[in-house]
Parts: structure tokens; sequence; C-alpha cells
């Protein structure tokens, strides 16, 4: 049987997996679309610096992320003066930490399914009578939804595994921050804690495994219907 | 009068377009060589392509006007806009593209059940586009189309993808559903044949200007058609024509009703009161002083001749049979004829000469 801490690690993380997820989406779809179909200055900053978590040691994000957000941070100290709002170390610290790492994951294979689709389509809508936005929600985002799907899960799973930048920048705190990544490292710490460390391994792998077959289904359902 | 009015610049890099014509409800075929700027035509039309100045308005309605800084949204327009290759929405079915539009829900069933079974796709309403041949795309293409409800119609190049057996199918479901349009319809082919089974009212774009149509004798009298078009062997003879009561195809929209005996096989197994296109390439006409009985040709039409044009080294020659003949013949036959403005003569061509289009 699971225990109550253990229950809390799996319950945060899926918490946190499905917010940082549901708050990425809007923002993937935009940057992604932006990005495939937009030129302007600057755009490879921009693409960059988009991307920068996806390759920096997540430990750097979460060290950025504590400058920028802690207490005595740039910004942070601001909210805290002011709104008397603490963000590091919370459970709020923990979704941006995960955001940050995975959006990117997101917004790459959005941005890779609006590339492949020929903009014309657009436009044939739009003389069909379809404002930018509506055509955009009515024939690209489900032309690229192969590719929303797989980056949804893909974010997702990045989320539930996240460890670096969240144990920097919102520590380990059992109940509050601590999700399973963060509860195995714990539990490997402690000896003759390996059956609840398996425990957890399994039941991470496993909640990623059903989100990937999960999107496999969705997608090959989808595509039956149009081949 | 639901006039169409473009007066507008664009310049791009190293190309003009400069248009200024105004075209009440028909149907028009723009015609051009390629890069000539055509589809930049259609698209500052549909408001997909910007111009730098000018003015487009339709019935009065302005909907780009540079000096009053109007530029209606494309989605605003209500130009509907055939593209060359159809340009299906692969994620959704036939039937829902056909009804993509919102407009769509307001059309009566009558209407839109008639254009499914004209348009012959009712059995592929709920087949997705990655199953459907060219002819059958590009089908569903002109019916989505329409079903938008358009105040004006664009086709780019709708042939241009489909084979000739394809494109004669196409070609008399659009000749069936044109006559039931009130709205200005613009056609763009590089096939000048294609265009004149539709209509013989032609806009020319050369080099980016773009100018009031003509209808077709007119371009080639005033010669900017020969101009345009070097390759004379491409001058066709277009007629509507409907089979008779014994067979016989009669040329039809002329006071009198010639009799011209045509070879095809599938106009001659047609029942009488089917009626057709057909064409005859003006370089298959040939000209006599006389009526000549012991030769095979057996089509033999007396007229007067109403226009020579000097071109290359050829003529084109008009006759007026009852129905206008554009024949092409050589400047030394010309001259061995003694042919001249207001001559009698006779056209002569092969009956195999002549091409149905159905």
């Amino acid at each position: 049987m699971l225990t109550y801490e253990e229950l809390q690690a799996i319950l945060i993380s899926l918490k946190v997996a499905s917010l940082s997820t549901i708050i990425s989406l809007p923002v993937a779809l935009l940057t992604g679309w932006v990005l495939a179909r937009k030129n302007f200055w600057g755009k490879s900053i921009v693409d960059g610096l988009i991307h920068l978590p996806m390759v920096m040691p997540p430990v750097t994000t979460g060290y950025i992320l504590l400058i920028l957000l802690g207490t005595n941070g740039i910004i942070g100290r601001f909210l805290f003066n002011w709104f008397h709002i603490q963000i590091a170390f919370s459970f709020t610290a923990v979704v941006i930490a995960s955001i940050i790492v995975s959006v990117p994951l997101m917004i790459r294979a959005i941005r890779t399914a609006f590339e492949m689709i020929d903009p014309a389509f657009e436009d044939t809508a739009k003389t069909l009578g379809d404002s930018g936005i509506i055509a955009f929600l009515r024939v690209s985002v489900p032309l690229a939804m192969p590719g929303i799907v797989s980056g949804t899960v893909l974010c997702f799973a990045r989320s539930l595994g996240e460890f670096g930048a969240t144990i920097s920048f919102a520590g380990n705190i059992q109940g509050k921050t601590q999700t399973i990544a963060l509860a195995i490292y714990e539990q490997m710490q402690i000896p003759n804690h390996e059956e609840i460390t398996v425990r957890l391994v399994i039941i991470s792998a496993s909640i990623s495994l059903i989100a990937m077959i999960f999107a496999e289904y969705i997608n090959k359902n989808r595509l039956k219907k149009r081949i | 009068m639901n006039e169409l009015k473009a007066n507008i610049n664009l310049k791009r890099n190293n190309f003009f377009l400069n248009a200024n014509l105004s075209i009440p409800p028909g149907i028009y075929g723009l015609f051009g060589p390629s890069g000539s700027g055509k589809s930049t035509f259609l698209n500052t039309l549909s408001g997909l392509v910007i111009p730098q100045s000018g003015k487009i308005s339709f019935a009065g309605r302005t909907i780009f006007d540079s000096s009053k800084n109007v530029n209606l949204q494309v989605y605003k327009r209500n130009i509907a806009y055939v593209f060359q290759e159809g340009r299906l929405f692969p994620h959704l079915s036939v039937k829902k593209n056909l009804f993509y539009s919102s407009k769509s829900q307001n059309l009566s069933p009558v209407y839109y059940n008639s254009m499914i079974d004209l348009l012959n796709i009712r059995p592929l309403l709920d087949t997705y586009p990655s199953k459907l041949s060219g002819g059958e795309r590009q089908r569903v293409a002109i019916g989505r189309a329409l079903f938008s409800g358009p105040e004006v119609m664009l086709l780019d190049e709708p042939f241009s993808a489909l084979d000739k057996s394809l494109k004669k199918q196409i070609i008399n479901y659009l000749d069936e559903i044109f006559k039931t349009l009130k709205i200005p319809i613009i056609l763009v082919s590089h096939e000048l044949k294609d265009i004149l089974l539709l209509t013989k009212n032609l806009i020319l774009v050369k080099d980016g200007n773009i100018n009031n149509p003509e209808t077709y004798l007119e371009l080639i009298r005033n010669k900017q058609l020969l101009n345009l078009n070097h390759e004379i062997s491409s001058f066709h003879n277009v007629y509507d024509v409907e089979i008779g009561e014994n067979g016989e195809i009669n040329i039809i929209d002329t006071k009198e009703n010639y009799k011209v005996i045509v070879n095809t096989d599938t106009l001659r197994n047609s029942s009488p009161g089917i009626r057709a296109k057909v064409s005859l390439r003006a370089s298959d006409v040939s000209i006599a002083l006389k009526k000549i009985d012991d030769v095979s040709i057996r089509n033999q039409l007396a007229g007067t001749v109403e226009d020579i044009i000097s071109h290359y080294g050829h003529y084109i020659v008009i006759v007026n049979c009852g129905i206008p003949i554009i024949t092409r013949i050589t400047k030394e036959s010309t001259d061995q004829l003694s042919i001249s403005k207001g001559k009698r003569v006779y056209c002569l061509f092969k009956s195999m000469a002549i091409e149905s289009s159905q």
C-alpha cells in the first residue's frame, strides 16, 4: 500500500503536470504558430531564448528563476514588498519551474506541426468567410492536432519528471513542493527504503507510459478517418 | 449594376501590376503568359495581396481604397476563390468542406441539392479529400465556393492539374453552373481554348497591365491577342451546337442554324436536343474561292471576308459565314487567291477537325 506521503507526492506531481500542461498549451499554440508563420526582427534570438531551458542544466534554470523570482530576486522583491506574494519554495514555484522546463518541448512539437501545414489553407478559409483567428482554430489547429497532442504529452511527461529546476527554485517540502521525482530522490538517500523508491519509480514510469499510449491512440483514431 | 471596379497599382521587386477595369456580372477569362500577374491580380481582388495604391469596389461598396485607408479583410469581401489545386481541407469530409462557410447554412435545400447533383458529388459526401481524384476534388472546391454565397467568384487555373477528359468534364459542369449565376466570374487559364469554351469575354494581362475586357474577335482584330500569343496555331473557333432531329449538328446562337457535319463519336451518338460545345483550330480551316464537289472535305461554308490580319508571315482571316470563322493561311495563299475584305469565299474544314467538349 502507498503511504500518505507517497500519495501526496503523486497527487502534487499530477496536479503540477496537469496545471503546467494546461497553462502551457495556449502559450505554445500561439508561440508555435508565430515562429512557424511569421518573420520578424530578432526571431532567432526569441527562438533561442524559448529553447534555452531545453539545453541548459535544469538546476541552472532553477537558479535563474530564484534570482528573478526569489524573495530577494529582481522581480520577486517587488512582488513580496508590494503584494506580499512569495513565489519561491511554494507550490506555484513548482508549477513555474515545470512550465519553464517543459514548454519548449511543446512549442517545438507544435511549431513543427504548423510548419508542415500549407499556410494556403488558412487563406482559403478566409476567402470562405473566416477571420484570422477562426481560420486558425478551424483549420490550422485541427491539421496540426497530431503535433499538438504529441507536444502536450511530452510537456506533461517532462513536467512529471522535472527535478533540477524544482529542487533549486521550489525546494523539497513534503506535502507542498515534493513531487514524485523529489520523493524518489529523498527515499534514495534513506537506507532500506529501496522498496518505496522502486514503487515510486514504477508509478512514475506508468503514468508517463499511459500518457504516451493515450496520445498515440488519439492520433491514430484521428488519422484513420482521413487516410 | 453589380459592377466590379478595380483601379490598382502594385509593385513588388521588379514586378509591376497596373489594373484599371470595370466588369459587370458575367464570365471573363483572364489570359496572359506565365508570370504576367494573373494570380497576383486575383489575390489583390480577394484581399490576399494588398496593392500599394488604388481602389477596388463592388456594387458601389468600396473594399479597398488606399487614399481613404480602407482595406476590407479577406473574410469580409465575400469573394469566393477556387484555387488551382482545389485546396480542400484534408481534415474535413466532402460534406463538411462543402458547408464550411457559415453562409452555406442559409442556402435552400433545393439549391444545394441541385448543385450537389449538378456537380455529381452526392456519392462522395462522406468521403475525405485524400480519397478523391483530381476532378472530384476540383468539383467539390467549386461547390464549396458556390455555397459561400459569393458576390464575385475567382477561379485560378482550375483545370491545370486535370487530364483532358477530366478537364472537359469540369468545363461542362462550370458551363452549366455559370449560367445560373448573375455575378462577375473571373477565370484564369493559360490555355486559351479552355477559356473560350466558357466565355468569349477576355481580360488580357501583359507585363502586369490589365484593362477592360474585350471579346475574343475584337482582341484578334486589334492584334492584342496576336501580340500576346505568338503561337497562332493555338487559336480556336468555339461554337455552341445542338444535335438536330436527324443527328446533324447545328451551330446555335446565330441567326441561321448552319448545319455542320461533325465526325465526333460522342456527339454523333447523342440524342436530338442535346447541347454541347465544339472547337475548331484556325489552322484547320482552308479557304477556297468556290465550292469544291470532288473532295472529301464535308464542311464548306460560304461567307464574306471581314478582316485580314497579318502576323509573322501568316494571315489570320476572319470570314463571316453567319457565324464568324477564324482561319489561318499563309501569305502565299492569300496573295494567290487575292483575298481581300468583302470577298466571297468558302471556308473548308474536315469533320474530323472538329473537337467536341463532351
